[in-house]
């Protein structure tokens, strides 16, 4: 269900409407300027006894559209709290109590931004292991304070952390990119967490800069910086599956540059490209591997990475329409519910757990 | 093959070869490049195993424990036991990729999936490392090989972390047991050093009664001095022979208490009048240079109050802390007494208005040795061993002795005979049980008693025979225990009791009495001896005597002995 830039008294009296029950567990997804204050609304819910787990993203989606004041809520069903944690040691300690359950699925909402991520992600594999589906995006504020939250709960208010909810029910996921190699291989010589320090034994702004000019005729400079990496992101090579995308986002006083998601020291890494005509297999692709023959609707949840909608510009709308309407295809009372993300994170049991970017994650839950 | 293969290939090797050795740590550098193999090749599962006999200090000497594996979810079990799979699983190849069956999950303690593949690995010397995913196919032997040389290359890592484990673990036990060393020597030289201040404390402590019984003994052997005076000269004999007398006990109970000869002997006494003695003695022996009022506490309705305790013991551990408490306070007050607990238990205690104890000393006034003043400088005399004696005698008999003090102000010293804490002591609160040893006497016609002495040293039989000779007894000297045993087999005249000395030329007190006791046994032979270890006393028992006293004879100790046996 989705409201545009709701009072707090709108989302009780839908909630309300939509009769959900205090025993059942609210999922929302808020768009960073959406005028609910967190903390009034947080303290609400707890009144009305609801169970609650949620985050805060740059935009949500609804259907083909998307909002930066909406929120998307999900009625979902879960026998366990809701895990928040910072540490190993934190998760570990919360999750003894749940080994003995069979969760399908972790839904995953964490600080797109810390350079915890993927110690955060790394855990829960060693958890969780590819037993359960992995669906989530990293939340985070690009436009407002973080202060403000980021993930919420019945215990409260968060600026940093991971979120986990669990679920027992059928899921299936799928996720895509669609970028290819433009340039490469570099090898990150140096690096620490999402930070790159070098790139092939020199400064990584100076090898980036001149790739740009060499290869794409782009005057690079700390001005123009974020108008242009958001169109050149880096690739980790992986054997026998897409690029792992890392989104260069800052350009330090140093020269290094910050990502999103970890970039290993000594990793293989390619510059990459995309043409909106890339992309016009993955609505397909991606439905397809979602869909469960003979089951009923789902309940729909996309997680579309925010620097691909501002990489594609306009033609974001187009991957949005596509996606949208292969769902209609399908199930044609299905709604396509979401967000737009700082990083998501995907694993449908295959492989190892990353977090991704400039990607597209679709989950189907039955 | 292309070259950008080619290019991926080394590039993959390359950042693989480097997350190789990046910590001494085993776990973390398995982490670290199991980590980078498995992101790299998209895989789900990464494990590393070790013969447990390589891992240090482990306990198990035979399978294998998997020292890291990633996730931790996938494995039933840490350890594995040697298995015909695990033996042979190399002897064709260093590795090898095959699907997941049942026989493989459980030879690696794998939870069971009925999918995947999983490759093996051999860590040369040490173990294996297990990689899974679930995708259906099996690794090419070229794929296998690439990895060859780097996993060799992770091997040798993983020996250096397992002798840099056991290096440091030695490195700590070493280093432990230097510490332990060194407190063990500085110890040894601080005994040394409180041995050393003690031998020089106690021959002062000795030299000093033993003086004044010279001195004194050779002054009354001038037959000119007044018959005042020469009681006098007496009462001084007299009262330095009991200090040393004190000294030597206090001595030989420390001894006997290190090797655990010391034993409890309990009997009935009251309390308020052994108490009632003790202030009395101590009103007429304190020292006349300490103007001290002594006075005593009874709690009312205790009179009768009798215990079953060790009376000897008792009596030395409250001896000795009033010795203290006179000794550490001039011109006060000294007070003894008891108090009854919330479990009406007796609580005796010895308060004091002298110097005090300091902070900084209170912690070691009971060890052996000490004497809170303990340099040239000492004002006050002492062995500095009759708190020891009092808390090691506490000990034996499951009581505790506590006390606060403050300098200048005071001490509190307190003690109960038996139990820790508020446990309950047992006593004995029954009138009709008192047993009074001190004016039990009975009638006795000693002139018509014949006394033996075997004795070989003359001074000793000549004060033994004074202190029969007061109760009318004739006294029959042997000097030896041949003489001894002669005597007694002649039996002529009759011998009533005989005084036994152990230690004699020609025949020894113990077989003397062997001897007697062989042809006579209805004739007491009470061992009178300078020996007063409890296994001495045990032999002489074992031997035949009837009873054991100890030199020096305490005449009324004696007198009851007669009283009891003739």
């Amino acid at each position: 269900m989705f409201l545009e830039n709701p009072k707090l008294d709108d989302l009780l009296s839908c909630l309300k409407q939509r009769n959900v029950q205090a025993t059942d567990n609210v999922l929302l997804l808020v768009a960073e300027k959406c005028e609910i204050c967190l903390e009034k609304m947080v303290s609400a819910l707890n009144k009305q006894n609801y169970n609650f787990a949620g985050g805060v993203f740059p935009k949500v989606v609804n259907n083909n559209r998307v909002s930066s004041t909406g929120i998307v809520l999900k009625a979902v069903s879960m026998d366990v709290f809701p895990v928040y944690f910072n540490t190993q040691e934190d998760f570990e300690e919360q999750f003894s109590d749940y080994q003995n359950h069979n969760f399908t699925t972790a839904f995953t909402l964490t600080d797109g931004i810390s350079d915890s991520v993927s110690n955060h992600l790394r855990t829960l594999f060693t958890y969780l292991g590819n037993d359960v589906n992995f669906i989530g995006g990293g939340t985070g504020r690009l436009t407002t304070n973080k202060s403000k939250g980021i993930l919420f709960d019945n215990d409260g208010i968060y600026n940093t952390g991971t979120l986990v909810i669990f679920m027992e029910n059928p899921t299936k996921i799928s996720a895509s990119h669609g970028w290819k190699k433009s340039v490469g291989p570099f090898i990150v010589t140096k690096s620490k967490k999402n930070v790159i320090k070098e790139l092939n034994w020199e400064n990584a702004f100076d090898v980036y800069k001149k790739c740009l000019i060499e290869t794409q005729n782009i005057q690079l400079n700390r001005e123009n910086f974020n108008t242009h990496s958001i169109h050149y992101p880096f690739g980790i090579y992986k054997e026998e599956r897409d690029y792992i995308v890392r989104d260069a986002i800052e350009l330090t006083e140093e020269g290094c540059i910050r990502c999103v998601g970890s970039i290993p020291e000594n990793s293989l890494v390619d510059l990459l490209t995309i043409q909106t005509k890339d992309i016009s297999e993955i609505p397909d692709f991606l439905v397809k591997k979602c869909i469960i023959n003979g089951e009923k609707t789902p309940e729909i949840l996309i997680f579309d990475c925010i620097s691909r909608a501002g990489h594609f510009g306009n033609d974001f709308h187009i991957e949005l329409d596509g996606i949208h309407n292969q769902i209609q295809k399908v199930y044609p009372n299905g709604k396509l519910e979401g967000v737009l993300s700082i990083g998501e994170i995907f694993s449908n049991g295959e492989g190892y757990l990353e977090l991704l970017n400039k990607s597209v994650v679709l989950g189907f839950s039955y | 093959m292309d070259t950008n293969r080619i290019i991926t290939d080394i590039s993959f090797l390359y950042e693989l070869s480097l997350s190789v050795g990046q910590s001494l740590d085993k776990k973390v550098n398995c982490k670290k490049f199991l980590h980078t193999l498995m992101s790299r090749k998209n895989l789900e599962f990464g494990g590393v195993w070790l013969r447990s006999y390589n891992i240090p200090y482990s306990e198990e000497t035979s399978g294998y424990r998997a020292i890291y594996s990633h996730p931790i979810i996938k494995l039933e079990s840490e350890y594995v036991s040697d298995s015909e799979f695990l033996n042979s699983c190399f002897d064709n190849s260093d590795s090898f990729s095959v699907k997941l069956d049942s026989k493989i999950c459980q030879a690696i303690g794998f939870k069971f999936k009925n999918r995947g593949v999983v490759t093996f690995f051999k860590l040369q010397e040490l173990g294996f490392l297990v990689l899974y995913s679930s995708s259906e196919q099996t690794w090419s032997q070229i794929e296998q090989t690439k990895l060859k040389n780097v996993i060799n290359k992770f091997s040798i890592s993983i020996k250096a972390c397992l002798f840099h484990e056991k290096s440091i673990h030695d490195l700590i036990t070493i280093s432990k047991t230097q510490n332990e060393l060194k407190k063990a020597k500085l110890k040894a030289e601080e005994s040394n050093e409180l041995k050393s201040a003690f031998l020089s404390n106690i021959s002062h402590e000795f030299r000093t009664p033993i003086n004044s019984i010279v001195g004194f003994s050779n002054l009354l052997t001038d037959s000119d001095i007044p018959p005042s005076q020469h009681s006098e000269f007496v009462s001084h004999i007299s009262s330095n022979s009991n200090k040393l007398l004190k000294l030597i006990n206090n001595l030989l109970d420390v001894s006997k208490m290190d090797s655990n000869q010391l034993v409890i002997e309990r009997e009935n006494f009251n309390i308020n009048q052994l108490i009632r003695e003790i202030h009395s003695k101590y009103l007429i022996n304190d020292s006349s240079t300490n103007q001290n009022d002594i006075s005593i506490s009874i709690p009312d309705n205790y009179e009768e109050l009798t215990i079953n305790s060790d009376k000897k013991k008792f009596l030395q551990i409250f001896e000795n802390l009033i010795d203290n408490a006179l000794k550490f306070t001039s011109n006060g007050n000294v007070e003894f007494g008891f108090y009854m607990d919330d479990y009406k238990c007796p609580v005796f205690f010895i308060r004091d208005t002298g110097v005090g104890i300091s902070k900084d000393t209170q912690d070691v006034v009971f060890d052996t040795f000490r004497q809170v003043e303990g340099d040239s400088k000492r004002k006050f005399e002492g062995s500095g061993l009759g708190l020891t004696l009092c808390k090691k005698l506490l000990d034996l008999m499951n009581g505790e002795i506590w006390f606060d003090s403050e300098e200048n102000v005071g001490s509190n010293f307190y003690f109960r005979l038996s139990g820790t804490g508020r446990i309950k002591m047992d006593y004995i609160n029954d009138n009709n049980t008192e047993i009074d040893y001190f004016n039990k006497i009975k009638s006795i016609e000693y002139s018509k008693k014949n006394i033996l002495i075997a004795e070989d040293v003359k001074s000793n039989f000549n004060y033994l025979n004074a202190i029969i000779e007061l109760t009318d007894a004739n006294v029959i000297w042997a000097k030896n225990g041949k003489d001894a045993i002669q005597i007694c087999q002649n039996n002529d005249p009759k011998i009533d009791l005989v005084l036994m000395d152990i230690r004699m030329p020609e025949i020894g007190g113990l077989e003397a009495i062997n001897q007697i006791k062989s042809t006579n046994r209805s004739i007491p032979v009470i061992v009178q001896t300078a020996f007063a270890m409890a296994n001495e006393k045990e032999e002489c028992l074992n031997a035949g005597a009837n009873d054991f006293i100890t030199k020096p004879i305490d005449p009324q100790t004696l007198m009851q002995i007669l009283q009891q046996y003739l």
